[in-house]
């Protein structure tokens, strides 16, 4: 009689048959299963510094186009603290806490930086951008920094100034930075002072402005006599503008003795975009701070998609523009970004 | 040469191993490999086919889809695009041409269309031709040193005057604006003819269309699109609307508008930076834009890859089922061949037992077996013929051999008798004669094999007596036999062979006297004979090799010795009987007949005759 529990012991091969036939289905089955069920949806968590400033449009524009792109819930954290390293941490730790799988941090403070990302779990992604920190201490291949190179954005401004006056020889210049205890903002300094004092041009100071008022510029300005002032952080550039507009249409604060002081800045709020347009401002570099947050939740997408890709820095574009160019269709569109 | 000649030799030799091992192949994998390959390979093949077909359909689908919501889409922009010609018209001929800008108050009359339209419009402004600002909706201050006139919308308004111009979207740059507002619109303008204190002028109308209208109809549309993505370009190719807009800007992303500008309205496939698409172009009467959309073959696959692993999972799943079903059928027609092989197998057919063979199934597996079965009978049936053919040969063979008298032992014997004769001896030689001729005279006995055991003791005492005359009582002979064996059943000439060898081969040439022992008694249904000499008896080796066909001729002896005596009794008896030797060198030699006790009737010596007993 035939015995069907001697259906696989008459013929190995055709238990391997079986046996691979089993396999493919399972596989298949995962396959479908995969394809149709819920993809994963990754966290990512923004902190920026003062982040309902309008200076922060075009990046969030750029984040959040990448974020839909990918299928990613992001978290753009309200924040205010003020360059304080300590509230950016706990607002880090906090993110980490609520299930952020990366988190895309502005560092407000230079050496702080490495105390407050020594911490992070190594589970953890963290895109920088703005300011970088030396990598190297931290031993942490899931950190990465996005942003411009802070030294051709000054050599940029530099060269744009000469070919915008004509000769630099003589030409007292005031800088105005911002939180020098940056590495960025220490790069911008050094190298707009390298390209301009190369021309012949003077520095005649070189100050941290982020808590100045208008009429301590002026007084600066008095001082020194300047003849250009250069602010190399978008917030500086927004209160030097002030400045340059009372002392235009109100000869309120202290100016040199030609009153005949041009501004150049870096900036890219709303607010700096009208005064170049209104003239206030002579020229700027416009960082294209939408490649930069669309770049930042790509590249997180990516290694948070597929962990054996590793991260690594990026560079972002920037422009200069002058109240001429703004509106030039190459410009508006990095100027002016169109989106959610 | 060489090398293509060697590796036809390899290909044939393979395919000779391949066949080999495929005609090895039993019937049932045979049927089994056969059924499951012609399943698998029609159902791959109508897998395949049913894929192809609907990969093709979706890929048709799909693009029908996307040329239906093209189409609406391209009917939606157009209406708005209308309306907004329309509202330019509207205040162009109701407002513009009936009035006289220096008397009327054109601004007010623009606010009011402003109003009812300002969901799609930024603002209105009616410019004259070298550029001053006339009227303009809301109101609003222009900006300082701005020059309308080097404006693209200004220079195509001038340049062609005859029509309305739509720009790409662009960021307003006319107003100042105290909030840092900025606009995307897109301009629509057109020259116009005023009159200003009755004098006709030329000027340009502006209508800033608010680009957000546009951008949020194309992005709510291309959200909802799950394969592709619309984007819209003007004729020469100027991007006014695509999602990644700003990729696009930025370097992060290329599109081929330039080239798809100039495409007219269809359906084209090419390769765009190594990506495969379909790009469907419908162009917006009017303004010449080209609306396409864009559908990569990639998007497409990630559809058809859940179909396509169901389907591989469905065809899995069916062929696994016929695997197993084919199986099963395989099993059951190959079941009554497998049970027929299975009952031949190893079988040993002799004359007394033939194997069952199965017979069951099919007809023909019936008839082969039915077959078979006779087969077999009749081998068994013809192996039994022959078997007991050549018994009867050889106990014929070995009977006549052992009837045989051995020439010397007459001659001997006569010449002995002579010499009594002779010397006067007569009494002497009357015995001798009366024993030769008792001897022979048992040696004949009517022609039987098998008489009784007196007889055959009889006959011994008979050759003993003779032989001890010829050697002159140099030996002894004692017999000593329990009457209850003498009426036994016994080969004929089987105790005399062992008294011969007991004389030539161990008493004979002895210093000392010799002596033979005949020992004859039952115990239980065995009966057992002895000869037993205190001659020079032999090593254990040479006894061993008495019994055998190899020792006999190895051995001392006559070439009918123990061995043909051994025979005899298995051939009568069974292989459970024969003879036993025991021996030891210088102390002599003992042969034992051990045969089943039968008694001697006629009919029993028959039995015996033809071996019925074994």
């Amino acid at each position: 009689m035939w015995n069907p529990r001697n259906i696989f012991n008459e013929s190995k091969w055709l238990a391997a048959i079986v046996t691979a036939i089993v396999i493919g289905i399972v596989v298949c089955a995962i396959d479908v299963i995969n394809v149709d069920g819920t993809v994963v949806k990754y966290q990512i968590s923004v902190i920026v510094d003062d982040s309902n400033s309008a200076r922060w449009d075009s990046f969030q524009t750029g984040l959040r186009q990448a974020a839909r792109e990918n299928g990613i819930r992001l978290n753009y954290v309200t924040t205010d603290f003020e360059g304080s390293p300590l509230q950016e941490k706990n607002l880090i730790d906090q993110e980490i806490e609520n299930g952020a799988d990366a988190v895309i941090v502005q560092l407000c403070s230079g050496s702080g930086g490495i105390d407050i990302l020594s911490d992070v779990p190594a589970n953890v992604y963290i895109e920088l951008i703005d300011n970088n920190v030396e990598k190297e201490e931290l031993d942490n291949s899931r950190i990465s920094f996005i942003g411009a190179d802070s030294v051709q954005v000054s050599s940029e401004l530099a060269t744009r100034i000469e070919q915008d006056l004509g000769d630099l020889t003589g030409v007292r210049i005031g800088i105005l930075a911002g939180n020098l205890k940056l590495a960025s903002v220490q790069e911008r300094i050094n190298a707009f002072k390298e390209v301009s004092q190369e021309v012949g041009a003077q520095i005649v100071f070189s100050v941290e402005a982020t808590e100045l008022t208008e009429r301590e510029i002026g007084e600066l300005v008095s001082n020194n006599d300047a003849d250009i002032l250069v602010a190399l952080d978008n917030d500086v550039t927004e209160t030097a503008a002030d400045y340059i507009q009372m002392v235009d249409s109100y000869n309120s604060y202290p100016t040199n003795g030609r009153k005949n002081v041009k501004l150049y800045g870096i900036g890219c709020s709303p607010e700096n975009l009208s005064d170049l347009d209104q003239g206030i401002i002579g020229g700027m570099v416009v960082i294209n701070e939408y490649e930069m947050g669309y770049m930042a939740i790509n590249s997180l997408a990516y290694v948070l998609k597929d962990e054996r890709s590793k991260m690594s820095d990026y560079t972002v574009g920037y422009a200069y523009v002058t109240g001429e160019t703004m509106y030039d269709e190459g410009n508006q569109q990095i100027l002016f970004p169109i989106g959610d | 040469m060489g090398i293509f000649k060697g590796r036809d030799s390899r290909i044939k030799k393979g395919h000779h191993e391949l066949r080999r091992k495929l005609v090895a192949r039993n019937i049932q994998i045979t049927l089994l490999t056969s059924y499951t390959v012609v399943s698998v390979l029609s159902m791959s093949l109508l897998g395949a086919v049913l894929y192809r077909s609907f990969a093709s359909i979706s890929r048709q689908v799909a693009t029908d889809n996307a040329r239906t919501i093209l189409s609406q889409t391209g009917e939606k922009l157009e209406d708005y695009l209308r309306q907004m010609r329309q509202l330019s018209d509207a205040f162009y001929y109701t407002s513009i041409q009936t009035s006289d800008v220096y008397v009327d108050k054109i601004g007010s009359q623009m606010n009011l269309l402003y109003e009812s339209n300002k969901d799609y419009v930024v603002s209105m402004a009616l410019y004259e031709s070298n550029g001053r600002l006339l009227g303009a909706a809301p109101s609003a201050i222009q900006k300082k040193n701005i020059d309308v006139t080097t404006q693209e919308w200004f220079t195509d308004a001038t340049g062609e005057v005859e029509n309305m111009h739509f720009s790409t979207p662009h960021v307003q740059n006319l107003f100042s604006d105290s909030s840092n507002r900025y606009y995307w619109v897109i301009s629509l303008s057109r020259s116009v003819m005023f009159t200003r204190g009755g004098i006709p002028k030329q000027g340009v109308l502006l209508v800033d269309m608010d680009y957000t209208t546009v951008y949020q109809m194309f992005d709510i549309l291309n959200n909802s699109l799950s394969q592709g993505y619309i984007y819209l370009c003007d004729r020469e190719g100027r991007i006014i609307y695509h999602p990644q807009n700003m990729q696009i800007v930025s370097g992060l992303y290329e599109e081929n508008n330039a080239t798809v500008a100039s495409y007219s309205d269809g359906v084209y496939e090419e390769k765009f930076n190594g990506e495969k698409r379909i790009e469907i172009v419908n162009t917006i009467s009017y303004t010449g834009w080209k609306l396409i959309s864009v559908i990569p073959t990639k998007n497409l696959s990630v559809g058809l890859r859940s179909t396509r692993s169901f389907m591989i999972l469905i065809v899995l799943l069916v062929m696994l089922a016929v695997l197993l079903l084919n199986r099963l059928i395989s099993a059951r027609i190959s079941s009554p061949i497998r049970k027929l092989t299975a009952s031949i197998h190893d079988i040993e057919v002799t004359e007394k037992s033939v194997p069952i063979v199965y017979i069951g199934g099919s007809n023909e597996v019936q008839y082969l077996g039915t077959t078979l079965q006779k087969l077999l009978n009749q081998i068994s049936f013809l192996m039994g013929d022959i078997i007991k053919e050549q018994e009867e040969k050889r106990k014929s063979e070995l009977d006549a051999l052992q009837s045989q008298v051995n020439p010397h032992f007459l001659y001997n014997t006569l010449d002995s008798i002579v010499w009594m004769v002779e010397d006067g001896r007569n009494k002497e030689a009357v015995y001798m004669i009366t024993q030769l001729s008792s001897l022979f005279r048992i040696s004949l006995s009517s022609g039987r094999n098998i008489i009784r055991v007196s007889e055959e003791i009889k006959h011994a005492e008979n050759y003993t007596n003779i032989q001890k005359v010829r050697f002159k009582d140099s030996f002894s002979v004692s017999y000593d036999i329990d009457p209850e064996i003498m009426d036994c059943c016994i080969v004929k000439l089987v105790v005399q062979p062992l008294l011969e060898n007991a004389i030539y081969y161990g008493v004979k040439g002895m210093e000392d006297p010799g002596s033979i022992k005949v020992r004859g008694y039952r115990k239980g249904d065995d009966v057992y004979i002895e000869v037993e000499d205190n001659g020079y008896g032999m090593s254990p080796e040479q006894a061993e090799g008495l019994l055998t066909e190899e020792g006999r001729t190895r051995a001392r002896g006559s070439g009918v010795g123990l061995i043909n005596v051994h025979r005899r009794l298995q051939l009568r008896f069974g292989k459970d009987y024969g003879l036993m030797i025991d021996t030891e060198a210088d102390e002599g030699t003992k042969v034992t007949i051990h045969m089943p006790y039968i008694e001697y009737s006629e009919e029993s010596a028959r039995d015996v005759e033809s071996a019925e007993y074994i």
